[in-house]
C-alpha cells in the first residue's frame, strides 16, 4: 500500500501533471464563480482537453477543477448570496450576513481553510475506507436513503426562527415545486400544462440564482449603498481570524466532513444535501444557536467542510464499484472508460498507483486552492464595498446569463426572474427562502426512496429494517433534541434558584 | 396599504396556490398523486392556521412612553404618521422600479437577444439611473458585454439566444 502510494504520489509530481492540476484549478475557481455552473459543469467542459494526455494529467486537470469549484462557489455566496452551484446554497445563510457586517474576509478565511481540512479529511478516508466501503453501502437501501431526506427536511425548524408556520409554508411550497414535471415512478406529467419545458421540472440551480441573486439584486435597488453595511477589522487581520475560527471549532470541522464523506458515498445523493445537513447539525450542536442566519462562522465552516469532504466520500463508490457517487462522479467515469481503466475490482488490484494519485490529486488541488483563496480573499472583498448602482447593472446581467448557460434555454431566463420576484417577496414578508430551498432538493428523493420502500417492504418500511429504524430514532432525537435540552436546563436552573 | 393586509395577501396567494395544486393533484393516478396531494392539503392547513394567527392574535401594548410624546402625543404623531407614509409610498415606488427594472431587461433578452440587451441595459442603467456620462455609459456597457461574452461563448461556448427578432426579419 506504501509503495502504491509513494508510486501515486511520484506520478502526480511530474511537471506536466502538477501544470495541468494548475489549468484545473484556475478552470474550476472560475467557473465556481459564475452563477450555477459548478463541479458538473467545470468536469464536463474539460472533459475533451483531458482525454488526449496521460492518464494521471488528465485526472489531475478533472479532479483540480472539480475540487476548486468548491471554493469558487463559495466566493460569491459568501460576498454576494449567489450561489456559485447549488451545492453552496448554505454558504449563503451566514456567509452573506458576515460579509453585510464587513467580515467578508473572515468569512472566506474560514470557507478557504474548512474546505482545506475537509478535502484532507476526505482523501484520508477514501485511502482507508476503500476495502470496508462495501458492506456499509449494501446495508444501506431506499428505506435508509428516505430517512436521510427526512433527516434534512427536519433542518427546516432550525431556519425559521421567526415564524414556525411560515418556514413549513416555504418547504411546503418548495416540495409541491419539486413535484413538477414527469413523475419518475408512474411517468405522469404533472402540473406541466402540455408545457415541454415544464415536462424537465424547475432546473434547482435555476431556481437558487432567482430566489438569491435576483432578489438580492431588487433589494440593493431599495435599499441602495453597497452590500457592506459596516466594516468591522482591516481585511487581511479578518482573513486569519477566519482561519482561527476554524481551528477553535476543529470538532465541527471533522463531524462535517464527515459527513459529507458519508453523503458522498451514498450513490444518487446530491451533494446539495450535505451542504445543507451539515448547516443543520452546527445550528443545532452550536452554543449560539440563536445567531445562526445572522452571520455565525460555524454556518460558513460546516458546509465548507462538508462540501469539500464529499469529494473523497464520492470517489468511493465511484473507484470501488464503479457506480457514480453523483453527476460529477459519472464524467469522471466515463474519462476512465476512455482511458482503458474499469473501476471497481480491476481497478483496486492492477491500478492501485492511479487510485493512490487520485488521493493526491485532492490533497494537492486542495492546497493549492487554500493557499490562492487566502491570497485572494482581501482583494475579493473589495468588490463588496462597490456602491449597488455599480454591482446591479454588472451582476444582474451575469446572473441571468449564468441561468441560461446551465441548460442553454431561454425559459429558464423567465424563471429565474419570477424566482427572483417571488424570493423578493418571500423575504420581505419573511416566509423563508432557505426553507423553500431544502423542500425543493428533497422533495423528488423523498417521494422516489418512499415509492421503492412501499414496494418493497410494505408501508410499515421503518419499522421492520433493523437500520431504517435506528436512522429514523437518530431523526426523532434530532428533532427533539433541543427541545429537550432546553428543557433540562430550564428545571435545572429552576432548581438552582429554588435552593438558594 | 398596511402591513397587516400585505401579509393577508401573500398568505392568501400562498393558499390560493396549495387549494390549486391539490385540486390538480386529484386528476393524477394513486401513486402520482400520493405526496404532492398530502403536502398540498398539510401546506393550506398550515398556512391557514398562519391567516388565523396573524389577524387574531393581540398587538402588544407598548408600555416604553415618552414625556414629550405625551404632552405632544396628536400633533407629533400625525406628522410621524404622514412621514411613515411618505416613506411607506416611497418604499413602493422603489420596489415597483426595481422590478420593473428586472422584467424590462427580461423583456429585452426575449425581444432582442442576450447580447444587445445587455449592451442597451447597462448603458441604460448608467445613463437613466445613475446619471453617467454617456461615454462613462458606453464604457461600462461595452465593457460588460465584453466581460460576458469573453466568458460564456469564447471561453465556455455557449451559443446566446438571438431574441425573437430574428425569427421576425
Amino acid at each position: 500500500m506504501l509503495t502504491a502510494s509513494w508510486h501515486g504520489l511520484l506520478a502526480l509530481f511530474d511537471p506536466t501533471s502538477i501544470l495541468f492540476m494548475s489549468i484545473g484549478v484556475l478552470f474550476g475557481v472560475v467557473i465556481g464563480i459564475l452563477p450555477g455552473l459548478g463541479g458538473i459543469a467545470a468536469m464536463a467542459l474539460i472533459l475533451p482537453f483531458s482525454l488526449s494526455l496521460e492518464p494521471v494529467a488528465a485526472l489531475a486537470m478533472l479532479l483540480g477543477a472539480h475540487v476548486a469549484t468548491i471554493f469558487g462557489s463559495s466566493i460569491t455566496s459568501i460576498l454576494f448570496n449567489i450561489p456559485g452551484a447549488s451545492k453552496s446554497i448554505a454558504l449563503c445563510f451566514d456567509g452573506y450576513p458576515m460579509t453585510q457586517r464587513g467580515e467578508g474576509a473572515r468569512a472566506l478565511g474560514a470557507a478557504a481553510m474548512a474546505s482545506l481540512i475537509g478535502g484532507l479529511i476526505g482523501a484520508i478516508f477514501l485511502t482507508l475506507t476503500l476495502p470496508i466501503m462495501k458492506a456499509i453501502m449494501m446495508a444501506l437501501g431506499p428505506p435508509e436513503y428516505f430517512i436521510m431526506a427526512l433527516w434534512g427536511l427536519s433542518v427546516i425548524a432550525i431556519f425559521s426562527s421567526g415564524s414556525l408556520l411560515k418556514g413549513l409554508t416555504a418547504a411546503g411550497f418548495g416540495l409541491l415545486l419539486s413535484f413538477v414535471g414527469m413523475d419518475p415512478v408512474s411517468g405522469t406529467a404533472r402540473f406541466t400544462f402540455g408545457s415541454l419545458f415544464l415536462l424537465d421540472g424547475f432546473d434547482f440551480a435555476v431556481v437558487v440564482i432567482g430566489l438569491f441573486a435576483v432578489s438580492e439584486m431588487i433589494k440593493l435597488y431599495i435599499t441602495g449603498g453597497s452590500i457592506v453595511k459596516a466594516q468591522t477589522t482591516s481585511e487581511m487581520g479578518s482573513v486569519w481570524i477566519g482561519v482561527r475560527d476554524v481551528f477553535i471549532h476543529w470538532k465541527l470541522v471533522v463531524r462535517s466532513s464527515l459527513l459529507g464523506l458519508f453523503i458522498g458515498a451514498l450513490p444518487g445523493v446530491g451533494a446539495s444535501i450535505g451542504g445543507i445537513a451539515a448547516y443543520g447539525m452546527a445550528a443545532q450542536t452550536s452554543k449560539n444557536k440563536e445567531t445562526f442566519g445572522t452571520g455565525n462562522v460555524e454556518g460558513v465552516i460546516a458546509p465548507e467542510a462538508t462540501n469539500a469532504a464529499n469529494e473523497g466520500g464520492g470517489l468511493v463508490p465511484t473507484l470501488g464499484f464503479g457506480i457514480p457517487g453523483g453527476e460529477s462522479m459519472a464524467i469522471l467515469l466515463s474519462a476512465f472508460i476512455v482511458m482503458g481503466i474499469t473501476p471497481g475490482r480491476d481497478m483496486l488490484e492492477n491500478h492501485m498507483d492511479i487510485v493512490f494519485s487520485i488521493v493526491w490529486i485532492i490533497v494537492v488541488a486542495n492546497v493549492i486552492t487554500t493557499i490562492g483563496g487566502l491570497l485572494l480573499a482581501k482583494h475579493l472583498v473589495k468588490v463588496t464595498t462597490l456602491p449597488s448602482s455599480v454591482l446591479i447593472p454588472v451582476l444582474l446581467p451575469i446572473c441571468l446569463v449564468g441561468a441560461y448557460a446551465i441548460k442553454g434555454r431561454i425559459k429558464d431566463v423567465i424563471v429565474v426572474v419570477v424566482f427572483g420576484i417571488i424570493g423578493y417577496i418571500m423575504d420581505k414578508y419573511k416566509y423563508s427562502r432557505a426553507d423553500m430551498a431544502i423542500g425543493m432538493v428533497l422533495g423528488l428523493m423523498l417521494e422516489r426512496y418512499m415509492h421503492i420502500s412501499i414496494k418493497l417492504y410494505g408501508n410499515l418500511f421503518f419499522l421492520t429494517r433493523p437500520v431504517t429504524l435506528i436512522l429514523f430514532l437518530v431523526v426523532l432525537g434530532t428533532i427533539f433534541y433541543p427541545f429537550i435540552r432546553g428543557y433540562i436546563a430550564n428545571k435545572r436552573n429552576a432548581d438552582e434558584s429554588g435552593v438558594q | 396599504m398596511t402591513k397587516k393586509t400585505a401579509n393577508n395577501i401573500v398568505a392568501v396567494a400562498f393558499l390560493l396556490f396549495f387549494i390549486a395544486v391539490a385540486i390538480l393533484s386529484t386528476g393524477f393516478g394513486p401513486r402520482a398523486r400520493l405526496v404532492p396531494l398530502p403536502v398540498a392539503i398539510g401546506s393550506a392547513v398550515l398556512i391557514s392556521f398562519q391567516l388565523y394567527l396573524q389577524n387574531t392574535k393581540n398587538t402588544k401594548i407598548n408600555l416604553a412612553i415618552d414625556a414629550g410624546e405625551l404632552l405632544f402625543g396628536a400633533k407629533e404623531s400625525k406628522d410621524s404618521s404622514g412621514k411613515k407614509k411618505e416613506k411607506k409610498e416611497n418604499l413602493l415606488k422603489k420596489e415597483l422600479v426595481s422590478i420593473g427594472i428586472v422584467v424590462s431587461f427580461l423583456a429585452l433578452i426575449l425581444v432582442i437577444g442576450i447580447e444587445p440587451a445587455i449592451l442597451v441595459f447597462v448603458v441604460g442603467y448608467f445613463r437613466f439611473i445613475n446619471k453617467a456620462k454617456w461615454w462613462k455609459s458606453f464604457v461600462f456597457g461595452i465593457g460588460t458585454l465584453l466581460f460576458i461574452h469573453l466568458l460564456f461563448v469564447q471561453f465556455l461556448n455557449v451559443h446566446f439566444y438571438k431574441g425573437i427578432l430574428e425569427y421576425i426579419l
